[in-house]
Parts: C-alpha cells; sequence; structure tokens
C-alpha cells in the first residue's frame, strides 16, 4: 500500500458506493474523492503496480476509475464479465469513456473539468444501482408468474 | 499560520485536487485560477507566498506566466506538468521559477514539497534535478563548442555545415560555386582554429554549436 495514497479517503458508510481509483496520476484519486465526496467513498491504487483484476474481485467496488490505457484495456474483460461500470478519464485526450452495456460511452472533456468526471461516474454509480434494483424486484415477479406450486426453497 | 498557495490551472481536476489535499492537510489556504488573468488577479488581492502554475496555463503558457508575476515578489512560482522535458525544465529556472514538479505527484509528497517551498526549499524531484544537471553540462559544452566555433569565417561556417551534413569536397565545392582547392583550404584553415585533426570532429564542434533548430536551419540555408 503506497503511503502517500494512503488506504481510504475518508471512512465509508455501509450504505454508500465504493469506487476503486486506478491512477497513474495520483491527485486524480483526489479529485475524484472530493468530487463524490458524500456521495461515494474513494479507495485509490497506483496504476500498473499490482493485480488490479484480483483487487477487484477482492475488494468489490461499485466502479472503478482509471487513467492509463493498459489499466483500462487489462480490466475492460473483467468489467465486461461483472458488469462493474469502468470509467476511464482520458486527461491527454480531454475525454471521459464509461464502459456499460458493454459498449463505451465517449464524453468530450475539453478542460479536463471535475464536473464532467463527477457526473459521468455518478451516472454510472445511478445506472449500476438502478439495474441491481431492478434485477432484485424483477425476481419475485418472476416467481409470481409461475403457476405451479411454490417450491419450498 | 497557513501558507497561502494558488492553483493556476486550466484544467479543475487539478485544481480541485490540490485544494482538497491542501484543505485536508490544514496549514495552508488555497486560491484557483484557470488563466493568467485570474492568476494575476488572485495575487494582487490575495498576495500568495507560492503559485503553482501548470505549463500551458493559457493564454501563453506557465512560463510566460511566471515571468509576469516577476514584479509580484516576493512569490515563489512552481511549474508543474507531466512528462517535464529538460529544457524546459531549464527554461522555466532560467525564467526565475522557483521549482518544477510533475504531475503526477503523489500527493503527499506534493503537500510536502509546497511546505518546504515555504521555507525557502526549491522544490525539484531528484530525478528532475539530474536530468537538469545534464542539461546545464551539454548546454556548457554547447557554449565552449560556440566559442571555438565564432573563430570561423562565414564561409568556413557554410563549408562545416556541409562537412556535417555528409557533403565531400566535390559536392561542397558545387554547391558553394567554389574550387574544390578553396574547399580543401577552407577545411585546413577550419580544422586549424578548431585544433581538430579530423573533419568529423570538426563536424561534432560545429552540431555542439548549434541548436537542433538552429543546425538543420544552416544545414537548409547551405
Amino acid at each position: 500500500m503506497p503511503a502517500d495514497l494512503g488506504p481510504w479517503i475518508g471512512a465509508r458508510r455501509a450504505d454508500e458506493p465504493l469506487v476503486l481509483a486506478i491512477c497513474d496520476t495520483p491527485l486524480l484519486c483526489e479529485a475524484v474523492a472530493s468530487a463524490v465526496e458524500g456521495a461515494a467513498i474513494v479507495r485509490g491504487f497506483p496504476a500498473g503496480r499490482m493485480d488490479t483484476a484480483g483487487l477487484i474481485a477482492h475488494v468489490r467496488p461499485d466502479a472503478v476509475v482509471v487513467d492509463a490505457q493498459e489499466e483500462a484495456d487489462s480490466l475492460e474483460p473483467l468489467a465486461r464479465e461483472t458488469g462493474i461500470p469502468l470509467v476511464h478519464v482520458m486527461l491527454g485526450a480531454r475525454q471521459v469513456r464509461a464502459l456499460r452495456d458493454d459498449e463505451w460511452r465517449e464524453y468530450e472533456n475539453p478542460e479536463n473539468s471535475l464536473t464532467e468526471i463527477r457526473n459521468v461516474l455518478i451516472g454510472e454509480l445511478f445506472a449500476i444501482s438502478a439495474h441491481r434494483f431492478a434485477q432484485r424486484s424483477r425476481k419475485p415477479l418472476e416467481r409470481s408468474g409461475d403457476s405451479g406450486p411454490p417450491t419450498g426453497r | 499560520m497557513a501558507t497561502r498557495i494558488v492553483v493556476a490551472d486550466q484544467m479543475s481536476v487539478f485544481r480541485s485536487a490540490v485544494r482538497s489535499l491542501l484543505e485536508r492537510e490544514g496549514d495552508f489556504e488555497t486560491a484557483e485560477a484557470r488563466d493568467l488573468d485570474e492568476l494575476v488577479d488572485v495575487v494582487e488581492r490575495q498576495k500568495p507566498e507560492i503559485a503553482l502554475i501548470d505549463l500551458d496555463l493559457p493564454p501563453a503558457g506557465g512560463i510566460k506566466a511566471v515571468v509576469a508575476l516577476g514584479s509580484y515578489q516576493p512569490i515563489t512560482t512552481i511549474i508543474w506538468s507531466f512528462e517535464p522535458q529538460p529544457s524546459v525544465v531549464l527554461e522555466a529556472i532560467r525564467a526565475n521559477a522557483g521549482g518544477y514538479l510533475r504531475k503526477d505527484i503523489a500527493p503527499g509528497a506534493l503537500a510536502r514539497a509546497l511546505r518546504g517551498a515555504s521555507h525557502g526549499e526549491p522544490p525539484l524531484s531528484r530525478a528532475l534535478t539530474a536530468s537538469l544537471l545534464k542539461e546545464l553540462r551539454d548546454l556548457a559544452r554547447r557554449q565552449r563548442a560556440r566559442e571555438r566555433a565564432a573563430s570561423l569565417s562565414s564561409r568556413e561556417c557554410d563549408v562545416l555545415a556541409l562537412v556535417a551534413r555528409g557533403y565531400g569536397n566535390k559536392q561542397i565545392a558545387t554547391s558553394l560555386f567554389i574550387s574544390e582547392f578553396t574547399v580543401k583550404r577552407h577545411i585546413h584553415n577550419i580544422l586549424e582554429k578548431l585544433d581538430q585533426r579530423s573533419r568529423t570532429a570538426a563536424a561534432a564542434i560545429f552540431r555542439e554549436a548549434q541548436s537542433d533548430e538552429e543546425a538543420w536551419w544552416a544545414l537548409e540555408r547551405a
């Protein structure tokens, strides 16, 4: 754990979404943490120095933010498989893109505005939350449509 | 007493990150500026001790901003950027920047660097210091080469430029509309003045004497 990044930026409430920020530019973690303060908790890690797929499997975040192309490429299959939103902040290209529903959505960010990054990230967190809610509420509906007797499970 | 810092950067990501970091540290007061006009305004009104300035600060870049802040002493100006080139770091220091930082600096290191700057320690990473020293050594070598090349006549410079380009005597003679004998005489004089034994060594001094751009310009002109 790099001492400079610190394991947690802020303390986490149980109902708070967790965002993993894996960044080449550590200050981006700081910026993202300040931007989503109150809405999510951000845990920062340096890019390219660890098994990030293993880390994600262990930490089970609600979203992942990266700023390096290599990191985005390496995490894309995992994000597709698990459905965890992947937000790629492209400081050089002045773009933000988010992987959702198996496709990248790209947003121009000419001034590398933190508000734009925040909006994309919060949007992704909302989308995943809505998706999970829909999954949870679909299950009883599916059962109520069953014509057979309750299985007793 | 809190150290007043202005972060001048067109990218709000970095302004917010530094503000957030320094507010947490507790011993800093932070102001923000998106461009040179805002920076000058903040400096005039709030009189910060330190200005952290993006190399690409609009409209004309961070180094011009450092120069513009020259009349607002005492203020320590620090340039920061991604992947700084040694020549750019040197240019910033020559423009009176008090230090240079990389934008991929860790938050804790940034806080330490700014705290050090407030106590008069120039913020410059070890890697940047090493590349800066190399740049200074290269600069000194180029300066020595320039001094030696200054003894050459204009015609000898033309001849040496073509030697550096790999031309043979016959090609030089054709290019400059002179005889091959005259070319040989010029080269003899060049080697004598530069105290070199070979035209290759003389060509190396020519390249040292010029910055890359100047050398190519001279070659194109020739």
